[in-house]
């Protein structure tokens, strides 16, 4: 079966006209590196930094029901990584994301009650391309007429560090 | 008598002067005309749905539960006014879930047919290694639906009754794999995501529409009728032999992403979009290559086939021939291509199917 794709995708292949490139042309920029515009925190894109010392305090309203951290965690060890919300006055829930943008894990619990998420941050996959010791964390409430204040923290426990 | 199977030609051939000698003698014989006769199958096979059918980034992803289908299908007789063809698949997974996998309907009134085809599946997309992805943004849930869907419109061939021809559509949601290109895509920068090397959209779409051909070789075998790459025996009541069961369809294809991709690609990684549609030609060709025994009795007839079934949906698109209108002119942009390839269906599995017409 595997030899009947190949040839039918080398059969394509050789159909193809010569001369004509089937990928996209991609201009030389000064920096050889994207250069995006700038983003609120409304976006990954524009996701505000937090450090472990320093909680968030801020305010999800109808105009602003979504908003982004990121944190990085630069040390080659492995731990317990949690992520808190509280001090919730209205249903907020929270998603916690890795280096490529993908769910990593959430809590999404109802109420005002304190939202928690709780990992296992492993080091072996400090790379660019499966981690880099980046996470994004994502703020929201599914209620577009909510107000509600929130608190924001992380903590790594290098205690338990290997 | 005994035919050779040495080529399509001669098989073909060979059928065609088979079919014909025992149309000649079946009209003699004391055989009940088939037409009068109502047609049932069970067949038991391998689910149509499993990670094996994807190649590329996405089989190392891709998840369905191992399963097995059980498939039951009924036919009216073809003397009737009104025809009528019914099917359904049960699909047992290794979880013990049991579900609907497909089903099949198929009315014939007036000399046209029309007859519609739908199966799916959950599967979901996974890390290939550990808990993250490497180089890869899954867009959306990860947990997904894969969807087939095949409707045929058209009629039976006047001396190959076995065959049908007409127009033919078929939808397919699948995971797709989009490859992304930025003016550097060896990894982000500090502080940033990372600019993936590939966005994979589970449920991508693709729409085909074309011209359809089919043919049922196990029932034709049944009451000697015309087949496709059909060589078979006949030892008295016996009839054995092997067949190619055919359904075909070649047209235009069609595929888009289910996601907002500009919105994706704006707000992970604040860059502009470039993407097209892709447009082309596909076809599906659904196969059955089976080892075909049958029984026939003055009243009734009886067949068993077993062999290899399965699916290849593919096309080509555009700029596979043409190129692409596509470019990143700065770094303020970022395009996205449909991986070609890696994102056609290829299901096969074994099968063994009974039938009997009554």
């Amino acid at each position: 079966m595997l030899k009947l794709r190949s040839g039918l995708l080398l059969a394509a292949m050789s159909l193809s006209l010569a001369g004509c490139d089937s990928y996209p042309d991609i201009s030389d920029s000064e920096r050889n590196q994207p250069d995006p515009s700038e983003a609120s925190n409304d976006t990954f894109f524009g996701a505000d930094d937090i450090t472990e010392e320093r909680p968030v305090l801020a305010t999800l309203s109808s105009d602003n029901t979504i908003d982004h951290y990121k944190f990085t965690i630069f040390q080659d060890y492995n731990g317990p990584l949690t992520v808190t919300l509280s001090g919730i006055t209205g249903d907020a829930d929270i998603e916690l994301y890795d280096f490529n943008l993908n769910l990593v894990s959430w809590s999404r619990t109802a109420d005002t009650s304190e939202e928690l998420i709780e990992l296992w941050h492993d080091a072996a996959y400090n790379s660019d391309s499966y981690d880099n010791g980046q996470y994004f964390i994502r703020v929201y409430t599914r209620d577009a007429g909510l107000i509600s204040d929130y608190t924001l923290e992380w903590d790594f426990d290098q205690g338990n560090a290997e | 008598m005994k035919i050779q199977s040495l080529s399509l030609a001669s098989v073909l051939s060979s059928s065609i002067v088979l079919t014909s000698a025992m149309a000649y003698s079946s009209a003699a014989s004391a055989y009940e005309d088939h037409r009068n006769m109502k047609f049932t199958s069970y067949t038991f096979k391998h689910s149509t749905w499993t990670e094996d059918q994807y190649v590329g980034d996405l089989k190392e992803v891709v998840n369905f539960a191992d399963a097995v289908a059980h498939a039951v299908e009924f036919r009216t007789p073809e003397n009737a006014k009104f025809k009528l063809n019914v099917g359904a698949a049960v699909r047992s997974d290794a979880n013990g879930d049991t579900e609907l996998e497909s089903l099949l309907g198929a009315v014939e009134a007036g000399g046209v047919f029309i007859r519609m085809e739908t199966s799916s599946a959950p599967g979901y997309i996974a890390p290939e290694e550990g808990s993250k992805f490497r180089n890869k943004y899954v867009a959306g849930e990860r947990g997904f639906t894969a969807k087939y869907l095949q409707v045929n419109i058209g009629k039976s061939l006047d001396h190959w009754p076995a065959a049908r021809w007409g127009l033919g559509y078929i939808h397919v949601q699948q995971p797709g794999t989009l490859n992304m290109y930025t003016t550097s895509s060896d990894g982000g920068y500090s502080g940033l995501p990372n600019y993936p090397d590939a966005i994979i959209d589970p449920e991508y779409q693709h729409d085909l529409l074309g011209i359809w051909l089919d043919v049922d070789n196990l029932q034709a075998a049944m009451h000697d009728s015309d087949g496709f790459m059909l060589a078979m025996n006949r030892k008295g009541g016996f009839r054995y032999g092997w067949g190619l069961t055919m359904d075909m369809i070649f047209g235009a294809l069609k595929s888009h992403s289910s996601q907002d991709l500009d919105k994706i690609v704006k707000d992970n990684y604040g860059l502009d979009l470039e993407y097209n549609d892709p447009f082309g030609i596909g076809w599906s060709i659904t196969y059955r290559l089976e080892f075909i025994t049958a029984y026939r009795m003055p009243s009734s007839n009886f067949g068993l086939s077993f062999g290899l079934e399965g699916r290849a949906f593919q096309g080509f698109y555009s700029e596979d021939f043409f190129g692409t209108s596509l470019s990143v002119d700065d770094g303020s942009e970022a395009a996205l291509q449909l991986g070609p390839g890696d994102n056609m269906v290829f299901q096969y599995g074994p099968f063994v199917r009974l039938a009997w017409e009554m």
